[in-house]
């Protein structure tokens, strides 16, 4: 086994590869090197993982219905019957908060799902093409970007009626504009240079050019932002959902758990820190593994 | 070095402001200090007044014809009128107390109580349903509230009304006495000074406004020279506290005499306090369930009678409604005459199920609950949802603002909502009924927003008719209510639309050390007798 697992080490650092694929291993296996070398990102990597892994297996994991009332139980201190305590409609908080993660897991992934491929098409064509279309569309990413996005989401949930598709909708129209500035930034800087230089002269077209040769070249730098922009749309969803703008009762979305909680701060202080810790944890999380997730991908840390 | 000093008296002036914010606070002797959120303060017009916090600001600014008894609910007493008859044909008759002055210092003559009702109604203000439903408009109120002389003031008929519903009526804000002079040097086109008097008072009560800043504070000084004696509290300072647990903690500090819209949780942990003493106000709105008829599904009898099997109406009055409500079973309290026992809402989870596979609904059907995003609506809504999931009905919840949320029953455009019939106690059956069962006009355009049945699209001609015939008699109480109960019982058996899950209930929590403060069921509670002790 040692000797298997030094082979393959020994295949993934050798000096010269041996084809393409051997290479891109080998790349991984370096981000991935480096990124575990940072205790503080392979800890955030953890709690993503569990949240993940809580997602998924959650109708196993939750001890009662995250919906299910029990008005004789409410307001529970956590206890040996309701770890976390209950609510004020005697609802399992430790239950609430496992579904949880189903919820706000659901809005980061389709938010970036929604938000990468705008702002990267967004950005790499206004970067490489420049002129016009980059001064159009840099000027309606400015228009967005000079927005709070809480305030900009506010405004767009507003008008669309609360509801979680909505807040979603919301969050991801103000997550769009930095990343396409950011890939922008970096087309412009890859436009002039050799390799893609040598592309144009085999004749490849422009949008090939965009689509095969920059873009690619961008998602790295993309992938960074997204995740560092994970937090925020985490927060954005709780502060969405606090104001009850963002998914509506009864489904348990930590803001909206929160904001239920602060009404009993005094008295049953669970009832608003189970959830709020919630939010602390993943959202730091997510900013642990986006900052290692930087410095792993950085080519110049070597 | 000098750094490393101003960061010592910094710290020590910290320290020294939070060992004195420590120390006990206390509000002076002679100050009442209220706390509440002045959200629906919005007016202090007394024509116009439409919430609980603006009736208690006005009700000290001015003085009724007659007064409630706050000891003894819907026992009229003597206001600025020392006396009164009614008339065989139902007029009213009332003497002015000569005693009784303006705050500008001139007498109150019967021509500024004619003034002030004529006023009501012309301006087409709140006030103005209040006494169209009496028959009075703009065109007969200048013949029929009229001054027979100084001192007595003449309400004739309009149309038949038991003279006992509007000598109560007239205990409430919409009987304010304005001053027609102070009035007329702020008029502005002939407003009858409403643009005027939405932020100022011209009254004969105990205390004048001193200051009014919107969500943010009232100021009322004494008026010294009241006829009805001076007031105990040199002022009484209102303050916009829209945070519960700020009322709260501000109140077991000494901070606040009086806290107004606690939530239940506060009020719970205030009532633990021994320097705390927690009334409750019984109001004569209901927390309801409506349903819209024009839906396919609720317009069915049966589906309706069905889902009111549904409801754990314990459940929720013991635990949501807690200190909001109390239970109700049906539009007219036990405590009212005209009370009918053993109607309305029952719990029985089998009866629905199977009420509701009778109307062939067996698998259930999906709805929307409007419901506003503050307590105890949404949790109410909440529980609601639970219960009606269990009869297979999916309901999704909306939450909004005021606007959102009651809108769209406004508009008649909604499937299920929740919400609070608001208006102050009613003594009389008529009150309690009228607004949840009477619909005189079933059209969308007739806009009758007001009255619950018509937001339901339900209209009971019979019932109608009942309520109408009712409000007519004038000298025949047993009869009367006995046509009152007659509309209920007909009501209740049309598998209505609205279902009363509580009764509701103001409390608000007072400092031990006031003495005669007593809140008044009209919330026309006044502060001029409180004094404080130690």
């Amino acid at each position: 086994m040692s000797t298997a697992s030094k082979g393959l080490t020994a295949w993934l650092t050798t000096e010269e590869p041996n084809s393409a694929r051997h290479a891109t291993l080998q790349n991984i296996w370096r981000v991935w090197s480096r990124f575990a070398s940072n205790p503080l990102g392979v800890a955030g990597l953890v709690i993503i993982l569990l949240l993940v892994f809580v997602a998924v297996f959650v109708p196993w994991l939750a001890p009662y219905s995250p919906f299910e009332q029990n008005l004789r139980e409410t307001l529970m201190a956590p206890n040996g019957q309701h770890l976390l305590g209950t609510d004020e409609l005697g609802r399992d908080i430790l239950s609430r908060i496992l579904w949880g993660s189903r919820i706000t897991l659901s809005i980061v992934a389709i938010v970036s799902v929604i938000v990468a491929p705008i702002g990267l098409i967004v950005g790499c064509l206004a970067g490489y093409y420049g002129g016009w279309l980059d001064t159009i569309l840099m000027r309606v990413t400015e228009l967005f970007l000079s927005f709070p996005s809480l305030i900009l989401a506010l405004a767009f949930v507003a008008a669309l009626g609360p509801n979680l598709n909505n807040a979603i909708i919301a969050i991801a129209l103000t997550q769009w504009p930095p990343i396409a500035r950011l890939a922008r930034a970096e087309s412009l800087s890859l436009r002039n240079r050799d390799h893609i230089s040598a592309v144009r002269l085999m004749g490849a077209s422009s949008l090939h050019i965009v689509i095969a040769h920059i873009a690619p070249l961008c998602i790295p730098s993309v992938i960074v932002r997204i995740t560092l922009n994970m937090a925020g749309i985490i927060l954005t969803a709780a502060g969405l959902g606090f104001l009850g703008l963002g998914a509506q009762p009864p489904s348990p979305e930590w803001g909206a758990m929160v904001s239920t909680g602060r009404r009993f701060m005094l008295d049953s202080w669970w009832v608003g820190t189970m959830p709020g810790l919630s939010i602390l944890f993943v959202s730091l999380a997510f900013n642990l593994v986006g900052d290692a997730l930087r410095d792993a991908l950085d080519p110049r840390q070597e | 070095m000098p750094h490393f000093r101003a960061c010592l008296t910094g710290a020590a002036v910290l320290i020294a402001a939070v060992t004195i914010n420590v120390a006990e606070a206390r509000t002076p002797q002679d100050q009442l200090v209220i706390g509440m959120n002045m959200v629906n303060l919005t007016t202090l017009d007394p024509h116009n007044a439409n919430s609980y916090e603006s009736y208690h600001v006005i009700a000290n600014l001015y003085d009724t014809l007659l007064r409630s008894d706050p000891n003894t609910p819907g026992k009229v007493v003597p206001g600025l009128a020392k006396s009164w008859t009614v008339l065989p044909d139902g007029t009213l008759e009332f003497t002015l107390d000569e005693r009784a002055t303006f705050q500008s210092g001139r007498k109150i003559t019967a021509a500024d109580v004619a003034y002030s009702f004529q006023r009501a109604v012309k301006l087409g203000l709140l006030a103005r349903a209040y006494y169209a439903n009496w028959g009075y408009d703009a065109a007969n109120v200048d013949q029929k509230f009229r001054a027979k002389d100084d001192r007595t003031f003449v309400m004739e008929v309009a149309t038949p009304v038991a003279p006992s519903l509007k000598l109560n009526a007239l205990t409430r804000v919409y009987g304010a006495v304005l001053d027609r002079e102070v009035i007329a040097k702020h008029e502005k086109d002939g407003d009858m000074g409403r643009g005027w008097l939405a932020s100022n008072a011209a009254g004969s009560g105990p205390f004048t406004l001193n200051r009014w800043n919107p969500n943010d504070i009232v100021v009322l000084s004494r008026f010294d020279a009241y006829w009805g004696g001076e007031p105990k509290m040199k002022r009484v300072l209102v303050r916009h506290l829209p945070e519960s647990q700020t009322e709260r903690l501000q109140l077991e500090k000494g901070d606040l005499d009086v806290g107004f819209q606690l939530v239940s949780a506060d009020i719970d942990g205030l009532a633990k306090n021994p320097n705390i003493v927690i009334d409750r106000l019984v109001g004569s709105g209901f927390y309801y369930l409506i349903m819209s008829t024009k839906d396919p599904e609720f317009a069915k009898p049966e589906v309706r009678r069905a889902l009111r099997y549904c409801i754990n109406y314990k459940d929720i009055n013991d635990v949501v409604m807690k200190n909001y409500g109390t239970s109700a079973t049906t539009f007219i309290p036990a405590d009212i005459p005209g009370y009918i026992p053993d109607i309305g809402n029952v719990y029985d989870p089998a009866k629905c199920k199977q009420g509701l596979a009778d109307a062939g609904y067996g698998e259930g059907f999906s709805k929307q609950l409007l419901s506003l995003n503050s307590t105890p609506y949404a949790d109410m809504a909440t529980a609601i949802q639970q219960n009606l999931a269990v009869a297979g009905i999916k309901v999704d919840i909306l939450t909004g603002n005021g606007d959102q949320t009651y809108g769209p029953m406004r508009d008649r455009k909604f499937q299920l909502g929740v919400g609070r019939t608001a208006s102050s106690a009613q003594t009389d059956a008529d009150g309690w009924l009228r607004t949840h069962v009477y619909n005189p006009d079933n059209k969308d355009d007739a806009n009758l927003s007001n009255l619950q049945a018509w937001r339901a699209s339900f209209e009971l001609p019979d019932v109608n008719k009942l309520m109408d015939e009712a409000q007519a008699i004038t000298d025949n109480e047993a009869k009367r209510v006995e046509l009152y109960k007659q509309a209920l019982k007909l009501f209740e058996e049309s598998a209505p639309p609205i279902i009363p899950i509580s009764q509701r209930v103001d409390p608000y929590a007072k400092s031990a050390r006031l003495k005669n403060y007593v809140g008044d069921i009209g919330w026309m509670t006044r502060w001029d007798r409180v004094e404080k002790q130690d």
